[in-house]
């Protein structure tokens, strides 16, 4: 465990597996621009259409301004500056007709549209499918609809903490004597994200076959996927699944119990997992405590989960007099499955992420070195980590129009006098 | 183009061949969703199946390697061969069957790799085009690589754990294996680019715990800039930083509960939902979560007179976010009739006997489909390896 935190920065990767793809990304909130930005370091340019007015002048949740450059409070938003890395950005008013004609010149350029709006906005803009592939047949078109394109609640409103409700997932989620609670901060809309990405790069690759399509990922059903064997399972054996917390349903001891605290930190804790006599076995030869190695309510796996309340009690005398990562440390070289529970603060200082570069660095210039993980994944032959952090507001406007569309200075201007385009943050 | 019949179309991944070695539903579901796309995905088990069978619940609780509930969701429209790995002659026969392999997904536990051997850098030096996925804790280097991992301890170590619960509680993870499943989605996209980039064989190395740590996204913003770490929040939306949004959380009303989101907008419209002109003061819902706890008070009259499915009408008759808590069994039965319009739930057959519903696809293509099937019986497909006297031999040896 480093004292400090570390950020190294990404190195650059010439021969990420998306290269040559354009993506247009009309995403907003979370779940798409998830998407948009794992298709991003995956070698994609995205270019991340916003209106002109999109973002606040005074962001509640401004990032510290470094000082030596101009001060834009609206280029330091921390949600922007987490969602927006590896993309470019561009200001079009999708509501002015001449703004419309500069998005659909762009389908002509790129390969994916990316969008989650509610299902009906799409059409407002008379920008439909048939609309996208007129212009451009190898377009693939992925919307990412709160409850799918069809259906009784195909025009409900929701963003993800709501369809986790929906999904029976928040209903599952709590301590075994408590309510419902959300299964994360925006977990639906990472999953939803991460199923669009997928969707995305399985439609390219079928594009030589069908040329491009709609791909449509309702964020109801990529859900529903996470809790499929809670829903066969109710199913089969007639009964509801209950909230269980972080207990095993026949395993102990398998909980969370208190430490020291570790780096200041009261809140410090460690996750012990033992889910057969061999990893109980190995906790024991740490855990050198003869009266619970004797006793017989704790002799074979069933009776240690009858007994759980009792044993977890004994867990956690024992646990809090020890720092959460030495004692993991042990616990792990015995053999048995353990783990502090690690935060953002940690993570920056674990030896593992700074080894897989779990977490790197962008370099933002009104921000500086800023933190953004990477997927999950290593590629061995075409790398694939974050490749620049969240583009200054309308950076990209006049390039792209400039060199992509081959525009005339006197269109640009026109364009950008009219308010169709910007290359800056307007007023509404 | 017109959009093809979805009854004929391929999936996306039609022509695509994929061997699966998992043990956990990280792989399973990796391999799930490539079986869905259209991928001819066969399962590689032990004699006593993968221990994926063994996961529940059953029929009537009675066990059965062909009827878990996991099995029957995440294993669907594969194969199954079961192959002795740990024998030499098992091992050639699964390098056998790499050389017509795409990819190969291993999820099995890393201290048993070298007696099946399981051996990534082998296999793609063997076979030039094969794309080598492993599935494992903390990933296949760096000094943590060979720590063990469960679902919970990876949920920690990735810190997602940390969020979930009340402040003044243990934290808690979400319910089931979603630290798992997330890891197969990942290692789905890697796969998915790798065979896109059509760069030769690569190996596609995923770490369970790094999808975890993915999911705290702007966390990282939060510990960088201020050395400290957000504190869970019970059903509230954690807060990074000040920028903390109400309403974006679970309440309890007359029958249940409602998730309520409006995040500081729409406050007419909130004072005209629960009657009560103060949540349309300036200063309350614009300012952030300070005034959280009045504002459930404030809810809370019209909540607790009113049943869950009213209060969502009302709510969404005024597009505010606000969605019913439902469980299980109301997904399934699906009281307005969303999911039978799409054709969502799949009747399946059960493998001794009668249908279960089964979740349908998880993204829908215009031109290609996704396909779901049944999960297969244990060693189903032992009949297409090679030759009948080989056949007999092998299963002589006890290898297949």
């Amino acid at each position: 465990m480093s004292p400090e935190s570390q950020l190294i920065p990404y190195p650059d990767s010439p021969r990420r597996p998306l290269t040559g793809i354009r993506v247009l990304d009309l995403t907003t909130a979370v779940a798409g621009p998830v998407a948009a930005l794992l298709l991003g370091a995956l070698g994609a340019e995205v270019l991340r259409i916003e209106t002109p007015w999109a973002r606040p002048r005074q962001p509640a949740s401004a990032l510290p301004h470094r000082g030596e450059v101009p001060d834009e409070p609206w280029n330091r938003e921390a949600r922007l500056n987490e969602l927006a890395n590896s993309k470019r950005s561009v200001a079009l008013n999708l509501t002015h007709e001449e703004g419309r004609a500069v998005f659909l010149d762009l389908v002509e350029h790129a390969d994916v549209v990316l969008e989650n709006y509610s299902p009906r906005v799409m059409g407002n803009f008379g920008l439909e499918w048939d609309v996208l592939s007129e212009r451009n047949p190898q377009i693939i078109y992925v919307a990412m609809p709160a409850f799918g394109k069809s259906g009784p609640w195909r025009d409900r409103i929701s963003y993800g903490p709501g369809i986790d409700a929906m999904s029976g997932l928040s209903w599952l989620t709590g301590y075994t004597d408590g309510s419902p609670l959300k299964p994360g901060n925006f977990y639906c809309d990472q999953n939803a994200g991460l199923h669009a990405a997928v969707a995305t790069v399985a439609a390219l690759i079928s594009r030589c076959q069908v040329a491009g399509q709609t791909v449509e990922l309702a964020m109801l059903e990529g859900e529903l996927q996470l809790i499929g064997e809670a829903m066969v399972g109710q199913q089969l054996s007639g009964r509801e699944p209950t909230r269980i917390g972080n207990e095993h349903s026949s395993a102990a001891p398998h909980g969370v119990y208190p430490t020291q605290p570790a780096l200041g930190d009261a809140d410090s804790w460690i996750a012990i997992a033992c889910r057969n006599d061999d990893e109980w076995q190995a906790l024991l030869t740490v855990w050198q405590d003869e009266s619970v190695r004797s006793d017989r309510r704790f002799a074979t796996g069933l009776r240690r989960w009858r007994h759980r309340a009792i044993l977890d009690q004994r867990l956690r005398d024992w646990t809090q007099k020890f720092n959460p990562f030495a004692l993991s440390e042990r616990l792990q070289e015995a053999g048995a499955p353990a783990s502090p529970v690690m935060g953002a603060r940690t993570l920056l200082r674990d030896e593992q992420v700074l080894a897989r570069q779990s977490v790197g660095g962008l370099q933002h210039p009104q921000v500086g070195l800023s933190p953004a993980p990477q997927a999950a994944f290593r590629l061995s032959e075409t790398p694939a980590p974050p490749k620049n952090a969240s583009p200054l507001f309308a950076a990209d406007t006049v390039p792209v129009l400039r060199e992509m569309l081959g525009y005339s200075e006197e269109r640009i201007a026109h364009l950008l006098e009219s308010g169709a385009a910007s290359d800056r943050l307007r007023e509404r | 183009m017109t959009e093809r019949d979805p009854e004929i179309a391929p999936g996306p991944l039609d022509g695509v061949s994929v061997v699966e070695l998992s043990e956990t539903s990280a792989g399973a579901y990796c391999g799930r969703l490539l079986a869905g796309m259209g991928a001819a995905v066969t399962m590689l088990e032990p004699h006593t199946g993968s221990p994926i069978r063994r996961s529940g619940p059953f029929r009537d609780d009675t066990p059965d390697i062909e009827g878990g509930a996991t099995h029957l969701h995440l294993n669907r429209r594969k194969g199954s061969l079961r192959l002795r790995l740990e024998s030499r002659a098992g091992q050639r026969l699964l390098d056998q069957l790499l050389g017509d392999t795409d990819v190969l997904i291993i999820d099995i536990d890393r201290r048993r790799w070298s007696a099946n051997g399981i051996d990534p850098d082998g296999f793609r030096s063997r076979h030039g085009q094969l794309h080598v996925c492993t599935i494992s804790p903390y990933g296949t280097q760096g000094p943590k690589s060979q720590w063990l991992g469960s679902e919970l301890t990876l949920y920690a170590a990735g810190g997602y754990l940390r969020i979930g619960g009340e402040p003044d509680r243990e934290p808690i993870k979400a319910w089931g294996e979603q630290g798992h499943l997330q890891a197969g989605l990942h290692a789905a996209l890697g796969v998915l680019s790798a065979l896109y980039a059509n760069a030769g064989g690569q190996h596609v190395d995923t770490a369970i715990y790094e999808a975890l740590a993915f999911l705290l996204g702007g966390g990282y913003q939060h510990a960088w800039f201020s050395d400290s770490e957000p504190l869970r929040n019970g059903a509230r939306l954690v807060g990074f930083g000040p920028g903390h949004l109400y309403p974006s959380t679970i309440r309890p009303c007359m029958d249940g509960w409602i998730h309520a989101h409006c995040n500081n907008r729409y406050p007419e419209a909130m004072a005209v939902l629960f009657e009560q002109p103060r949540l349309a003061e300036a200063g309350l819902l614009s300012t952030l979560m300070g005034h959280a706890d009045e504002v459930d008070e404030l809810m809370a009259p019209m909540l607790m007179r009113t049943p869950r499915r009213e209060v969502v009408k009302r709510a969404q008759e005024l597009r505010i976010p606000f969605t019913e808590v439902l469980a299980p069994s109301e997904v399934v039965a699906d009281a307005d009739g969303h999911h039978e319009s799409r054709g969502f739930w799949q009747s399946t057959p059960h493998p001794r006997d009668g249908e279960y519903q089964a979740p349908g696809p998880a993204v829908r293509f215009g031109r290609t489909r996704w396909i779901d099937g049944s999960a297969p019986g244990l060693g189903q497909d032992n009949g297409r390896l090679g030759t009948p006297a080989e056949r007999v031999r092998w299963r002589r040896a006890g290898v297949a």
